[in-house]
């Protein structure tokens, strides 16, 4: 009998341990992240390096061979009809930015809207490099940039003088007729319940 | 009377092994049923009744900034009888390093709300003074925080200045957020903590401001309204303005379902496995009885003899077995309570309130009774045999019996004794495979069921989680800087894929439900159907049936003021909020809401998922402004948990059942071939030998019961589970073959019966030569 209760015992041990097995197994502490990874100073370096590497394909890009033709569509204004296609810089803020996108309309609110200095600005999700910054003196209607906020600023108006320091997005490809396009929306939009100035209808034509 | 009694003691002499193990069974069946039968009648009737005295009401909808206006708007409502206005305020905390996911609730404790206090135990104290400075939180917090009094707790109102520091002075019971299971916690405070905090919040400047004023609207449903818990909530969504307000909101129902999910989980397992622990008893009790039937002929056919009715001696067997299968029962019912008690005062940590447990005594009786006449009718049919013994025949009847071929070589000598015997009395087997087949069934499918849950439950946190991932970030505020965060988290471990999710309240044809925005739709779980664009969106099993809803259909989806018709693409699971939820794509959201403000969680999945609880503590702890969390919840712990004891506990059980089971047919078994095993010694083979074929012999016929029924639940079993599983909100269901819900049972039923075989089978020891003259006399 003896054997018995110590099999009985070995059974429900093994069970036990079948059971329980898998659960809870320990993962080593990593510890915490160095001061460099804080502040990106090694990742800096990294991507320097890569840039080195990329500078070959931004000249290409210089060249006029990397350009995303038409690679989005935009109606200006909640109502509006009229598309405008606009062709994109290929960097990686442009890319960042068309993962957002999708062939599906994508109503877009901005809250700032600046008739003087001529441009419609949002910020924007998703994190950007300054690597592709250029400084511009005049900037053109229909020019789409990206400052190091991440605010995104769309001119309606040619602006001479402007000396801004941005990524360059993209452009309209037709801008006739666009700066009275913007203002309309925008006055159209004055009494908008979230204040948004004005709205833009984004779909991403790019396969 | 008297012959009732001879014969009463007669039986009890000779099948005292038999009666004890019956009575045995019978009382771990009703234990188990009734034990947890009681934790879930008095888990539901017990939390209802509280938080009817807190005075939940019918549906209760959190809101931000002052209420009082909108309670005023809401009782204008025709359907509302009254509404009760709780303000509170909203802060993130942290707790002994760990911040929570949700914003706690703070709430001044001024005796209007009835709130008992509670000692760690979950006892009731008497009301305390809340002192300035002191917090009164939920037991529960104690399971998903490790926190104990005196334990300081900060809630965070301002970027400047204005984290407030409280020391835990004790506990409280909530009765509609106490559980672990449900992420939102309140917090009890005093007048003067209260009021400085309003004025933290009031002075702080918008961009440095963390907390904010709210209000818990509780809504009484008029007696004489006629509208359904659904209706009524569509009727206030649609009659107020109440939706821009609304942070979430609850009906007492579904606040029921998250307080009692774990006791409902456990209960629920307890009581499946009792029907099959009754199937188990109804076979043993069977198969024991007509064996002492078999072994009783010659007594019972010398009774008719002497003259003794056919009638009169089966009412004596009915009288010793019913009489145990009543005093099995009756024991169980006695000590229900208790355990149940027990198993109440065990999810104290869990459940945040000590459930007052009282058997349901008119369902018990019932259920009792449905038993016994199940048992009795049972009882009868298995005496019949005795009306048909004729003494004269029996008397006469010789030991002549069926021939088996079954060749016996000296290599494989036990197992061709197994199988000749085996061939020879295949029908006195049958019970052992009809068990082996109900215990595998039930084990597999509760195998299953731990096989998808995962180690750390994964399934749960899929099944939950609008979208699989390891680590959610949500930033705050323009100053969180995300690139940092982002390096951090690849120092962990590389980031594999990242998405964002926003989870914002809208209304589906005037149902208030949760919108689950991803910015990459094919991240969803899509069940039916396809995942959704700019103009359509994705339901849940849950909302398609509580609307009446299927693919195809239009439906008006609304927030923020604005509403606009969406198609439904498809079928999607998301167990969240019991299922309560949509799933729509940033572009189609964005027609109805702001898609630029912080309301997106970026998720990330890492190369190295073991890494995501380092990652989510750095960056808790060096970072502000955002909230970081897994994929997990505060009450997840408690469910896996307890699962992995539940399946502990039930193979336990059936164990135990095992063992009795095998004692009772063994000794059967070994009676009936008791001339066999004379014979086979006769011819010189070893008492081991024999042992080890008797014991094989179990092995072969629950090996074959254990694989049909491991076959019958790989069929069927998942979706059976499934069907359970929708009531949870979760909508679909696959574990595929696994180590706990296929090798497991399949190993350990059958290990088991051939072991407790081996031990039951050293009566063969006395099996001796005299043994087989004997036999032959007959």
């Amino acid at each position: 009998m003896k054997k018995s209760k110590m099999m009985i015992l070995a059974v429900a041990a093994t069970l036990g341990v079948s059971v329980f097995s898998g659960c809870g197994a320990r993962v080593e502490d990593p510890g915490e992240p160095p001061a460099e990874v804080i502040s990106g100073k090694s990742a800096d370096a990294e991507n320097d390096a890569v840039q080195g590497e990329d500078s070959a394909d931004r000249d290409r890009t210089d060249n006029g061979d990397e350009i995303l033709a038409d690679a989005v569509s935009v109606r200006i204004g909640r109502d509006g009809t009229d598309e405008w296609n606009i062709d994109m810089y290929h960097n990686d803020a442009v890319l960042t930015m068309l993962d957002y996108l999708s062939d599906s309309a994508l109503l877009f609110p901005t809250y700032t809207y600046e008739e003087e200095d001529g441009f419609v600005a949002q910020s924007v999700r998703g994190n950007y490099t300054r690597d592709d910054e250029v400084t511009i003196a005049d900037v053109k209607t229909g020019e789409l940039y990206l400052f190091s906020g991440g605010q995104l600023r769309f001119y309606f108006k040619d602006i001479e003088g402007a000396d801004i320091t941005a990524t360059p997005i993209g452009y309209y490809t037709d801008t006739e007729g666009l700066t009275e396009a913007v203002q309309k929306a925008y006055t159209s939009n004055l009494d908008d319940t979230w204040g948004v100035d004005v709205y833009f209808w984004i779909t991403k034509i790019l396969e | 009377m008297k012959k009732y009694q001879m014969l009463l003691k007669a039986a009890w002499k000779k099948q005292k092994g038999s009666i004890c193990g019956i009575f045995f069974l019978v009382s771990v069946l009703s234990l188990c049923l009734f034990s947890s039968l009681t934790l879930y009648v008095s888990g539901r009737s017990f939390v209802k009744k509280e938080m009817n005295r807190l005075g939940f009401g019918n549906l209760t909808i959190w809101v931000s900034g002052a209420g009082e206006g909108l309670a005023e708007e809401i009782e204008n409502v025709s359907d509302v009888e009254q509404v009760i206005c709780q303000p509170l305020i909203y802060a993130g905390y942290e707790v002994n390093g760990a911040y929570s996911d949700n914003e706690g609730q703070l709430i001044v404790y001024d005796g209007t709300v009835p709130y008992r206090f509670l000692t760690r135990e979950g006892k009731e104290i008497p009301t305390p003074q809340i002192e300035k400075g002191s917090v009164y939180i939920s037991p529960a917090m104690r399971s998903v925080f490790d926190v104990e009094v005196g334990n300081t707790i900060q809630f965070e109102l301002s970027r400047k200045d204005g984290i407030v520091s409280l020391t835990v002075a004790g506990y409280f019971a909530d009765g509609f957020m106490g559980s672990s299971m449900i992420d939102m916690k309140s917090f009890l405070i005093s007048g003067e903590d209260y009021a400085a905090m309003q004025e933290i919040v009031s002075h702080a400047a918008a961009v440095d401001v963390l907390g904010r004023e709210g209000a818990m609207l509780h809504i009484f449903q008029s007696p004489e309204s006629s509208l359904t818990a659904l209706d009524f909530h569509r009727a206030i969504q649609e009659g107020t303005d109440v939706s821009l307000a609304t942070e979430f909101s609850y009906r007492q129902e579904s606040i029921l379902n998250y307080m009692l999910l774990l006791q409902n989980i456990l209960s629920g397992f307890l009581l499946a496995f009792s029907a099959v622990l009754f199937l188990v008893c109804i076979i043993v009790t069977g198969n024991s009885l007509s064996a002492v039937v078999e072994q009783d002929k010659r007594d019972v056919a010398v009774l008719k003899t002497l003259g003794m009715p056919g009638t009169e001696i089966r009412n004596g067997y009915l009288l010793l077995y019913g009489g145990v299968v009543l005093a099995g029962l009756f024991f169980g019912l006695l000590f229900a309570e208790r355990i149940a008690g027990g198993m109440a005062r065990g999810l104290v940590s869990s459940t945040g309130l000590l459930i007052s447990v009282k058997l349901p005594l008119l369902l018990s009786l019932l259920l009792l009774a449905a038993l016994i006449l199940l048992f009795a009718v049972f009882l009868i049919l298995r005496t019949g045999k005795i009306l048909a013994v004729a003494p004269m025949e029996t008397i006469r009847e010789t030991a002549g019996g069926k021939q088996v071929r079954t060749l016996i070589g000296q290599r494989f000598l036990e197992w061709d004794i197994a199988l000749r015997e085996l061939g020879f009395g295949k029908k006195n087997y049958i019970a052992l495979f009809v068990i082996a087949v109900f215990l595998s069934v039930f084990l597999a499918v509760i195998g299953r069921m731990g096989t998808w849950l995962g180690p750390n439950g994964e399934g749960l946190m899929n099944a939950f989680s609008v979208a699989n991932h390891d680590l959610g970030v949500q930033p705050f505020n323009r100053d969180v800087p995300m690139d940092e965060i982002e390096r951090v988290i690849e120092w962990y471990s590389p980031i594999q894929e990242t998405y964002e999710l926003a989870m914002e309240s809208v209304t589906v044809n005037g149902q208030e439900y949760e919108a689950n925005v991803l910015n990459d739709t094919n991240w969803f779980h899509i069940l039916r159907g396809r995942v959704c664009d700019g103009d359509s969106i994705l339901i849940t099993d849950t909302v398609a049936s509580e609307l009446q809803l299927s693919i195809g259909d239009t439906v008006r989806v609304s927030a923020n003021g604005r509403v606009e018709s969406y198609r439904i693409s498809g079928i999607y699971q998301c167990a969240n909020g019991m299922g309560s939820n949509i799933g729509m794509s940033m572009e189609g959201y964005s027609r109805i809401g702001d898609i630029t403000g912080y309301i997106w969680c970026y998720h990330y999945i890492l190369e190295n998922g073991n890494m995501r609880d380092f990652a989510m503590n750095y960056l808790q702890e060096h970072y502000r402004g955002i909230d970081v969390h897994t994929n997990s919840w505060s009450g997840l712990n408690g469910i896996v948990f307890m699962m992995h004891v539940l399946i502990v506990v039930i193979y336990l059980i059936a164990a135990v059942f095992i063992l009795v089971s095998v004692a009772l047919i063994s000794g059967k078994l070994l009676r009936a071939e008791t001339g066999n095993m004379a014979v086979y010694k006769s011819m010189g083979l070893s008492t081991q030998r024999l042992r080890l074929s008797f014991a094989l012999r179990f092995l072969i016929v629950v090996t074959a019961g254990t694989f049909g029924g491991i076959l019958f639940s790989a069929v069927f079993a998942d979706g059976m589970i499934r069907r359970l599983f929708r009531s949870f909100g979760i909508g679909d269901f696959h574990a595929g073959v696994g180590i706990m819900g296929t090798l497991l049972p399949f190993i350990v039923i059958p290990v088991l019966f051939f072991l407790f075989a081996w031990a039951f089978s050293a009566k063969l020891k006395q099996v001796s030569i005299v043994t087989l003259i004997t036999e032959n006399d007959d």
